[in-house]
């Protein structure tokens, strides 16, 4: 989950900034759709036996630009604090309000994508999605309220997303079988031929009718085969390349924003945090030629929360951090350090980070 | 209830009872009487916003090319185009972020309720770009073409006025628009 989270985090980010310079338009009332045309295209509220049930939209506090502005800040800031893993339960709990509010308060833009962003946002903030992979566990092993692995965490929420994404798969695969293009092969003709999908340029042999029936009856068969032959361990992986390969071409060929990056993100969810390790430790041995020992300096040792919390950073384990001399080379911490990417290019950041974990040999 | 409220609805005939159900029609059909118009799944569906339905390109993929467009004519004569985003027309970068655009022209189509907003913002705009002038109305056009089945050749798009707000109705007096 916390490599989820980081995946739908950035592209909740992503989809923020996307929308970001249109905020006017969309959510204000000198955009197209201002309030009481919004309530009326999708109810403001829901009649449970008699008791209107206000649906979530902190939009609707107040019309005023600065308010939608300020919320949109706040959902950037968020979708940023989620992906790195700070605070993370509030923020994705937060941040999970903040779309589900934009999504009732203008619900004419909407395309499958948002909802696929929306209801992965409302699983991470159901879940312990903070426990690996962030800022948060980092903080925890540096000031040693924590050590070892990543504590082990109800698998539900994960599961929940499987069975999700299946659901997806399965019930438009239910409504193409209904639709006559899906059941004579040329369902795939036309939407590459809508201009106003159109992406990058497609190989016309693509267009040809045997190329439109492989394609047609392929999409069918991959969107049934993810909603079944997925949770067949033997078979998953053929399930989830022919997944990867349709999105791949949706993304390629049409403008739907985010849409397939959203879907496919969802797929590491069908692995287990043993497999995810066990791959990774597989990859460690590929990768041991670069491995090297930094030392932390003459008299000095490493503290034993932030050694952790370095240690947690580099998760192919390529530094060995060796206490006494030779002096630590923040550089070639960083280069090795997958975890610390996003924050080691700041210069000085690093070697700053390495001394804070040192202390004097006997202080320890 | 995700899965319920997912659920295709039942084929109209068997909706409107005009055709008897047949094999999984029985189940769409009671989950779309007795399980989705329940207040309290209906409640925990839409409240939170756990909704979700997909229908993308299906039962079939849209077989019409549309986008959408305005046209403002000043109480002077002068006419000009509203620019509202074609994505066809927009470079690769700008596509994705104005997608937004593509989508919301295809609800407004077959929104009523959304076209006098829609001049509004076109009038706010045009009263921006054109200070001096007067606008008189505001058309919401859509311009579309069928793709055809495989073989056949593509047609020219067809401009079809979807409303004509008029802004001040004496200018136009006698021009039968």
């Amino acid at each position: 989950m916390g490599l989820y989270r980081i995946l739908v985090g950035i592209l909740a980010f992503t989809n923020q900034a996307l929308l970001f310079p249109q905020w006017r338009t969309w959510f204000t009332e000198q955009g197209f759709v201002p309030r009481w045309l919004s309530e009326r295209y999708t109810l403001s509220s829901i009649d449970l036996y008699g008791v209107q049930v206000p649906r979530v939209n902190v939009f609707a506090w107040s019309p005023s630009p600065e308010w939608t502005l300020f919320l949109f800040v706040l959902s950037l800031v968020c979708a940023f604090l989620m992906t790195i893993g700070l605070w993370t339960r509030w923020v994705t709990v937060i941040l999970a309000v903040l779309v589900v509010s934009m999504h009732h308060r203008n619900a004419m833009i909407l395309h499958g994508g948002d909802v696929v962003l929306r209801l992965s946002i409302i699983y991470c903030a159901m879940s312990a999605c903070g426990a690996s992979c962030s800022v948060d566990r980092l903080r925890r092993l540096w000031r040693g309220e924590e050590s070892g692995p990543p504590p082990e965490i109800g698998m539900w929420p994960q599961r929940f997303v499987t069975a999700n994404l299946a659901y997806i798969y399965f019930t438009t695969t239910w409504l193409k079988y209904g639709g006559t293009l899906w059941k004579d092969g040329t369902a795939t003709y036309y939407p590459v031929r809508l201009s106003e999908f159109s992406r990058f340029w497609v190989p016309p042999f693509m267009n040809e009718l045997p190329m439109v029936k492989v394609t047609t009856y392929g999409t069918l068969a991959t969107e049934f085969a993810m909603a079944t032959l997925v949770f067949y361990r033997p078979w998953r992986k053929y399930a989830l390349t022919a997944g990867l390969l349709m999105h791949g071409f949706i993304e390629y060929s049409m403008n739907i924003p985010l849409f397939s990056f959203l879907m496919v993100s969802a797929y590491v969810c069908f692995f287990e945090g043993e497999e995810v390790t066990a791959w990774v430790k597989r990859w460690s041995e590929r990768l041991r030629r670069f491995r090297t020992a930094m030392g932390a300096g003459a008299g000095q040792v490493w503290q034993p929360g932030p050694h952790q919390a370095l240690r947690a950073m580099d998760p192919f384990d390529l530094v060995e951090l060796r206490d006494g001399a030779p002096e630590p080379k923040p550089g070639a911490y960083a280069a090795r350090a997958m975890g610390s990417w996003w924050w080691a290019w700041v210069p000085g950041l690093p070697g700053w980070v390495l001394r804070r974990a040192l202390t004097q040999s006997g202080h320890a | 209830m995700v899965a319920i409220w997912a659920l295709p609805q039942a084929p109209e005939g068997v909706r409107e009872k005009r055709v008897r159900p047949f094999g999984s029609d029985y189940l769409l059909d009671f989950t779309d009487r007795n399980l989705k118009n329940q207040p309290a799944v209906r409640t925990y569906m839409m409240v939170p916003g756990c909704r979700q339905y997909w229908d993308m390109f299906s039962p079939n993929p849209s077989q019409t090319d549309v986008y959408g467009g305005a046209k403002i004519r000043f109480t002077d004569g002068h006419e000009m185009a509203y620019p509202y985003h074609r994505i066809w027309l927009l470079p690769i970068p700008q596509k994705y972020g104005a997608e937004r655009y593509r989508k919301f022209f295809e609800r407004v189509r077959r929104n009523r309720a959304s076209w006098g907003p829609f001049t509004d913002r076109v009038f706010r705009w045009a009263k921006r770009y054109e200070p001096g002038r007067e606008v008189a109305w505001i058309e919401i056009q859509s311009h579309s073409r069928r793709i055809p089945p495989p073989g056949n050749t593509v047609g020219p798009y067809v401009m079809q006025p979807i409303y004509r707000r008029h802004f001040r109705p004496e200018a136009t007096a006698g021009e039968g628009g």
